[in-house]
């Protein structure tokens, strides 16, 4: 009978017939249920713990003291008893109740280890003098990032970070409006300098409070430099490229990274481009900034000087090999943070000696530093938002923002205009104060188009990064140039 | 009659004696030339990392100095990285939380490489190619899902959330492995066992497992190293300092922005593959056996 009924059936039919007989059936749906049943109970249960999270989240950012509370730890006492100043407390001095809760913060470890030290037990004292338990994680930032996106898909993790570039903007639906704080700070420090500003102001609000910038500078070897013929640090790109050529022929080039690596590349490719006529985006926003005439020829002049007078590994190098060039005596001028300077301060005191540093030189189109700058943002997902914005006030507090400041030795710049700046710390040693003069060049990387996702993603795939690699490997400004244009344009959806 | 006449073999005159010695000198010459060549090659960055650990940091810089053999000698690398960092709380954490998934992931691959191997069920085939599938999917894909099952189990910065992860790499590889290895031990040796009245389990068990050690062996030191080595599900789901493993605590805290302890690395680097060494060479004959089982039809 089945097989005359077979007989009937299509050549698939009789397949399916062959191979799933009823009990077969049954038992693949009943695994199917019970498959499907447990993937919605997982999805009921995030949905509960989001909701959850959501519920605590609404009930902590508006915490007030409940009844219960025995000792209320006002955080204005807390801002007084660490010596802050009188502003610092009557901005931190709403009746909030902190013992008992937890604050715990995430980020990169410091050049400058006293720098994170004095962090670390910040956080540390202010957690003991108010009830609260901290824990302080710190790594490397490049890192960091899949911390975050791990973070912020748990729903869980630390309430306080640390954040780099345009990170307040591209993680803003998941961070605390820091508006009050931030706002706050800009009347009581003059205001932020510009960039600082925009890497932090998201849609009319401030979803970090910024912290200012490692900036770069260009360290040379005032020895090298002489016998090359220039007394004082080239006030152009041009005339850089020159000293470049006469350095080279004393085997001594300029030393400039263009490999893959976030900061040296990155604090380089910009400010040239930003010097003869090119940005990442029109200022229009709706095409590329640097496909034009005047940035084609810069970008071939630099192919030519790359050849002239720049040490050609480089193409290769990452953020630390410029520093070991530079400290081996292999390179007489590169692109840096003060890293190589502190670095020579400790291990050779006769290179430090031989050695200064520049603000950028400028081009056709201006002066332009590079600005990376951080910020501490406050995290939606964290139960312990009251908590964490008391904190964040507390480290803000003019004396403890300046001694974090003085023990990274001048090596994170302010984010103000004014307030701190004439700190001995800037201005006690001169070598380093280009460090402090750049900063007012800054401009950062995607420039005109605002922080976001797409500048974030142009910088992660490195695409002018490639441009200048590209150019240079094969001497064809143009077509590097109209190569970045077209994955801009994607990149952007222009 | 037949006579039968025996061709006497010829005597190898002298200089061909000499020429089949020449032959044989010179092909020994050649192979101990090239297994040199290859143990130079191989042990050359442990030799770099065992010099850079214990020159000072002027030296690394003096590129007057020839960088292959040491100039001046110090330990204040080893004694940075002992007492500065917690990297004796880092290699413990490391130890734990790979000993403990590969135990748990050995298990768990034996026993499901067993079932595929020699269980007769329907789907069986394809349960294998979907092991491994699941072996192909990258962790870099993976970390955000397990991320937020990690939450759920409130297990983020414990031991657990790294010894429940690592099996989702660890299960699928060591099964794969040890199906393909069950496989070629005969199923005769089971059936006679259970002929005799023993069950399933005393069979694999009594029979099978033993006879499949050197392919358990070389699951357990791959799974062992790889759990040793991981970076990102620890990166992500261990969050304080001492909590950390060996490869994210040594990067976390020897690379500082663009300066690299390259001193303190090496030192790490070399003392972090000394446990991995010593897996190697305690089961090094059973792990070469347990690669190469099933590679020829017996």
């Amino acid at each position: 009978m089945a097989e005359d009924a077979g007989n009937d059936l299509s050549r698939g039919e009789r397949w399916v017939a062959r191979r799933l007989n009823r009990r077969d059936f049954m038992r693949g749906a009943g695994g199917a249920a019970a498959f499907a049943g447990l993937v919605l109970a997982g999805c009921s249960s995030n949905n509960n713990s989001s909701n959850k999270n959501t519920a605590s989240n609404s009930a902590g950012s508006a915490t007030k003291p409940p009844a219960a509370a025995s000792a209320p730890a006002a955080s204005g006492a807390t801002s007084a008893a660490a010596g802050a100043s009188p502003a610092a407390a009557a901005a931190t001095s709403a009746p909030v109740v902190l013992k008992g809760s937890k604050v715990s913060f995430l980020g990169g470890t410091y050049f400058v280890p006293a720098g994170e030290d004095f962090f670390k037990q910040t956080l540390s004292d202010w957690g003991k003098q108010n009830g609260v338990e901290t824990s302080y994680d710190a790594t490397n930032w490049p890192d960091l990032q899949p911390k975050i996106a791990a973070n912020i898909q748990s729903g869980s993790g630390p309430d306080v970070m640390q954040f780099f570039w345009f990170w307040p903007a591209l993680y803003a639906d998941n961070l605390v409006d820091v508006t009050d704080i931030a706002s706050e700070l800009e009347q009581r420090w003059g205001g932020f300098t510009d960039a600082a500003k925009t890497l932090a102001f998201v849609n009319g609000k401030y979803m970090g409070v910024p912290e200012g910038t490692a900036t770069n500078a260009f360290a040379y070897r005032i020895s090298y430099l002489k016998k090359a013929g220039f007394d004082t640090f080239p006030d152009t790109w041009d005339d850089l490229f020159k000293a470049g050529k006469e350095l080279k022929k004393q085997g001594k080039p300029i030393g400039q990274a263009l490999g893959h690596s976030l900061g040296d590349p990155i604090s380089f490719v910009y400010p040239y481009m930003y010097s003869n006529g090119g940005q990442e985006i029109s200022t229009d926003l709706k095409s590329p900034g640097f496909n034009n005439q005047q940035f084609i020829d810069a970008l071939q002049k630099f192919v030519q000087a790359w050849k002239d007078g720049f040490d050609e590994t480089g193409l290769s190098w990452d953020d630390s090999s410029n520093n070991k060039a530079f400290l081996a005596d292999q390179i007489a001028v590169t692109n840096n943070g003060s890293s190589i300077y502190l670095a020579a301060l400790k291990d050779n005191p006769d290179l430090a000696k031989d050695m200064n540093h520049a603000i950028n030189p400028q081009g056709p189109t201006g002066r332009w530093g590079n600005y990376g700058g951080n910020n501490i943002a406050i995290m939606k997902y964290s139960k312990n938002q009251a908590a964490a914005k008391e904190f964040v006030k507390y480290f803000y507090s003019d004396a403890v923002f300046l001694k974090w400041l003085q023990a990274q030795q001048g090596y994170q710049v302010a984010p103000t205009k004014t307030k701190f700046l004439d700190d001995p710390m800037y201005t006690s040693d001169p070598k380093l104060k280009a460090y402090l003069d750049n900063a007012k060049f800054g401009r950062f990387p995607g420039f005109a188009a605002p922080p976001g996702p797409a500048p974030a993603r142009s910088m992660s795939d490195y695409i002018i990064v490639d441009m200048y690699a590209k150019a240079v490997q094969n001497g064809n400004a143009k077509q590097a140039v109209q190569d970045a244009a077209d994955q801009i344009k994607k990149t952007y959806s222009l | 009659m037949a006579t039968v006449t025996v061709k006497a073999e010829p005597r190898a005159s002298g200089p061909q004696i000499v020429q089949t010695r020449r032959a044989r000198i010179s092909s020994h010459v050649l192979i101990y030339a090239c297994l040199i060549l290859f143990a130079l090659v191989l042990l050359f960055p442990f030799y770099w990392m065992a010099i850079v650990s214990i020159r000072p940091d002027k030296d690394l810089l003096n590129t007057k100095l020839n960088p292959f053999y040491p100039h001046h000698l110090t330990l204040k690398n080893y004694t940075h990285l002992i007492e500065d960092t917690q990297f004796l709380r880092w290699t413990w954490n490391t130890t734990f939380v790979a000993v403990c998934s590969t135990a748990l992931s050995l298990s768990a691959s034996i026993c499901a490489g067993y079932a595929l191997a020699r269980l007769r069920f329907r789907g069986a085939s394809s349960m294998g190619l979907g092991l491994f599938l699941a072996y192909l999917v990258p962790p870099t894909l993976l970390f955000l899902p397990l991320s937020q099952v990690v939450n759920n189990l409130h297990l983020g910065n414990s031991y657990w959330a790294l010894i429940l992860t690592y099996p989702t790499f660890l299960i699928p590889f060591g099964s794969w492995l040890l199906m393909g290895y069950f496989r070629s031990i005969p199923r005769e040796l089971e059936e006679s066992a259970m002929i005799d009245g023993a069950s399933r389990w005393q069979a694999m068990t009594r029979i099978v497992l033993p006879l499949a050690m050197p392919g358990i062996l070389s699951a357990g030191i791959f799974s062992f190293t790889l759990s040793w080595n991981e970076f990102l599900y620890s990166l992500i789901f261990m969050s304080t300092t001492k909590m950390k493993t060996l490869p994210v605590g040594a990067v976390s805290e020897l690379i500082r922005g663009d300066v690299f302890f390259w001193g303190s690395l090496m030192a790490a680097a070399l003392i972090g593959s000394v446990p991995v060494a010593i897996a190697y060479s305690f089961f090094v004959e059973n792990y070469v056996a347990g690669l190469t089982a099933g590679s020829v039809k017996g």
